[in-house]
């Protein structure tokens, strides 16, 4: 049974994938570019709600872990002349190192203090970028980090390559996460979420667990980051600071939908869609996010997603509900 | 050698009074209703620019300082109102993510209404005291003077006072305390109109001595956690000390080490106290039921 809805999810994203490319690479160079950094965040939050939805920890220092991401990327390609299909591995495992040593002293701690300890490494990776100067061009930034190479057969622009390869990042992280959520680490971190104490007392190893969701969250952030740096050809620490970045993935996510793959996507193509659509400046951007979350969080905690869920099933029962009156006895 | 010393002492005592009167209301609120208020950087924000811009209009520190608290106090219970009270019964989770986008519309108001450039507020008081050994501002005394006189004053509000007797009733455990037919409005009231209080003090006094901007209350705020953990969260005088502490500390890496490294070397600090001492120097250690 669970194999068969695999089956229909991975078809279904793979569909939503092709339908998606063939709509995009139809756009101008603008668009392209709002869909492809779209895609680098929904990537990022749903690598961030296996961790923050599927595990129940609030974790600030993934803004940091995007950023060694797309340094390890920007250092291995531009510094020491690697390919960009072996940087970007290698970036990813970089930042789930990273996520590693961050995971096994955080997870000491749980609750707010799991996010203060996070919130405080966050800042520590941030205020890192900036200091050593040496490795990652400090506030001034890392400039010259070569594109993703794109293969002569391939009929796109460099602008089309980046979108398609953004796209096909998050297809490949959502099938990952998919995986991962369904096997026993993640029926495991299910555990964690609902009840630390009584998955200890079933037996669960609570630990490895919720180091595998961390360390899982960390590579695909990893991969994210490193594209992030190879598309936009340049990093500078003010795209990874906790209030930034780091608020951002909550916000994607809350709104989203916690807990569900899909509701991230659609959290993230709603948060950078939005400013947009309307067209407003920058400034407004950010309270528009404050102010969805706060919403959100209200009337709607489990996000876009349950709504989306709620609204299909009214829509499912709609002829039904118009006969019930009739028949319906109240008790 | 002594002499640089002792300076970075004072330094460092000054720095970490404001530190500890930030942490002081954050604590206290998260100490009696549980919220990990990240918009208390706001309030602190709020203090100063307010003051400022009444000072602008003409008026005298004192005076635009204390209406400025009584603004942000009215804010405060307003925030709590709108953000923390509809998420009462939710998982703590929501709370904190409650608390984060208080904070960004809060910085974002202010961002609309003065824009991003650094202000200042005119000095109120200027000059320094010179002893032998250090020389201090005028404006360095009164901030570690309202740290006493703050703390003094909390002090006695919770024990000396019914209302106090409530709040502490609160602490200890809520339910309980309804059932004693403590008034749950009221202590949320007290405690966010004083928490507010604590921030928008702080933070008028430090907008007299740095450059004020909306995004200005992060940082304090980020090191006020710091000082809860250190001093144990919900710990009064674990904020005060904890608070001096960040201070000293911090001086005395950027004086002795490297200034860019005084943020890191803070939260460090952070880092290594909640691995080896997770309930704080003054807390005690959660028992898990």
């Amino acid at each position: 049974m669970p194999r068969t809805d695999l089956l229909r999810v991975t078809v279904a994203a793979v569909a939503l994938f092709l339908v998606a490319a063939t709509l995009a690479l139809r756009l101008d160079d603008y668009l392209l570019y709002v869909v492809t950094l779209g895609a680098i965040f929904a990537t990022l939050a749903v690598s961030f709600d296996v961790l923050l939805g599927y595990t129940g920890y609030l974790s600030l220092a993934h803004g940091a872990l995007f950023g060694v991401g797309a340094y390890a990327c920007g250092i291995l390609t531009a510094h020491h002349g690697w390919p960009f299909w072996a940087a970007l591995p290698a970036a990813g495992l970089v930042a789930g190192a990273a996520g590693a040593v961050i995971a096994l002293l955080a997870f000491r701690t749980r609750g707010l203090y799991f996010a203060v300890l996070t919130l405080g490494i966050g800042l520590i990776g941030h205020q890192l970028f900036l200091v050593l100067a040496g490795l990652t061009g400090g506030v001034g930034g890392f400039v010259g980090i070569p594109s993703p190479g794109r293969p002569d057969w391939v009929p796109l622009d460099q602008n089309g390559w980046n979108a398609l390869l953004a796209l096909a990042l998050l297809l490949a992280t959502f099938l990952a996460a998919q995986l991962f959520v369904r096997s026993r680490l993640g029926a495991a971190c299910l555990a964690v979420r609902e009840d630390l104490t009584l998955a200890q007392a079933l037996g669960i190893r609570v630990g490895q667990a919720r180091l595998a969701a961390f360390v899982f969250s960390a590579i695909f952030t990893g991969f994210a980051g490193a594209l992030f740096a190879a598309i936009s050809n340049f990093v500078a620490p003010e795209s990874f600071t906790v209030l930034g970045a780091g608020f951002q993935l909550v916000a994607l996510v809350v709104v989203g939908g916690m807990g569900t793959l899909w509701g991230p996507i659609l959290g993230a193509a709603l948060l950078t869609a939005l400013p947009e659509a309307l067209r407003v400046a920058s400034g407004y951007s950010l309270m528009a996010y404050g102010v969805l979350l706060l919403v959100f969080v209200i009337f709607a905690p489990r996000g876009l997603a349950s709504l989306a869920t709620a609204g299909l099933a009214r829509l499912r029962t709609g002829a039904g509900f118009r006969a019930a009156p009739a028949g319906e006895r109240r008790p | 050698m002594i002499d640089l010393f002792v300076q970075q002492l004072v330094n460092g005592l000054a720095l970490g009074s404001t530190y500890a009167l930030v942490a002081l209301g954050l604590t206290l609120i998260f100490g009696v209703l549980l919220i990990p208020n990240f918009a208390h950087g706001e309030f602190y924000m709020l203090g100063a620019f307010l003051t400022y811009a009444m000072v602008l209009a003409g008026m005298n520190f004192w005076l635009a300082m204390a209406l400025a608290v009584g603004a942000v106090i009215l804010l405060g219970c307003l925030v709590d109102r709108l953000a923390f009270k509809p998420v009462e019964q939710a998982p703590p989770l929501s709370m904190m993510i409650s608390a984060l986008a208080a904070s960004i519309i809060l910085q974002q108001s202010a961002m609309l209404i003065w824009g991003g450039e650094a202000r200042t507020i005119p000095a109120p008081v200027t000059g320094v005291l010179r002893t032998p050994f250090f020389i201090v501002t005028w404006m360095q005394l009164i901030v570690m003077a309202s740290l006493l006189l703050a703390a003094a004053g909390v002090w006695l509000v919770l024990n000396r006072l019914r209302l106090g007797l409530a709040i502490r009733a609160v602490a200890q455990n809520r339910d309980a305390a309804l059932l004693m037919g403590i008034s749950m409005f009221q202590v949320r009231l007290a405690t966010f109109a004083i928490g507010a209080a604590l921030g928008a003090i702080a933070g008028a006094l430090l907008g007299a001595t740095f450059p004020i901007y909306p995004t200005m209350g992060v940082n304090p705020v980020l090191k006020a956690f710091v000082v809860l953990v250190l001093g144990g969260i919900g710990s009064l005088p674990g904020a005060v000390f904890g608070g001096l502490f960040l201070g000293v500390v911090e001086v005395m890496v950027a004086g002795y080490i490297s200034s860019e490294l005084s943020d890191i070397g803070a939260f460090a600090i952070l880092v290594a106290v909640l691995l080896l001492r997770p309930q704080g120097f003054f807390g005690q250690a959660q028992v898990e039921r």
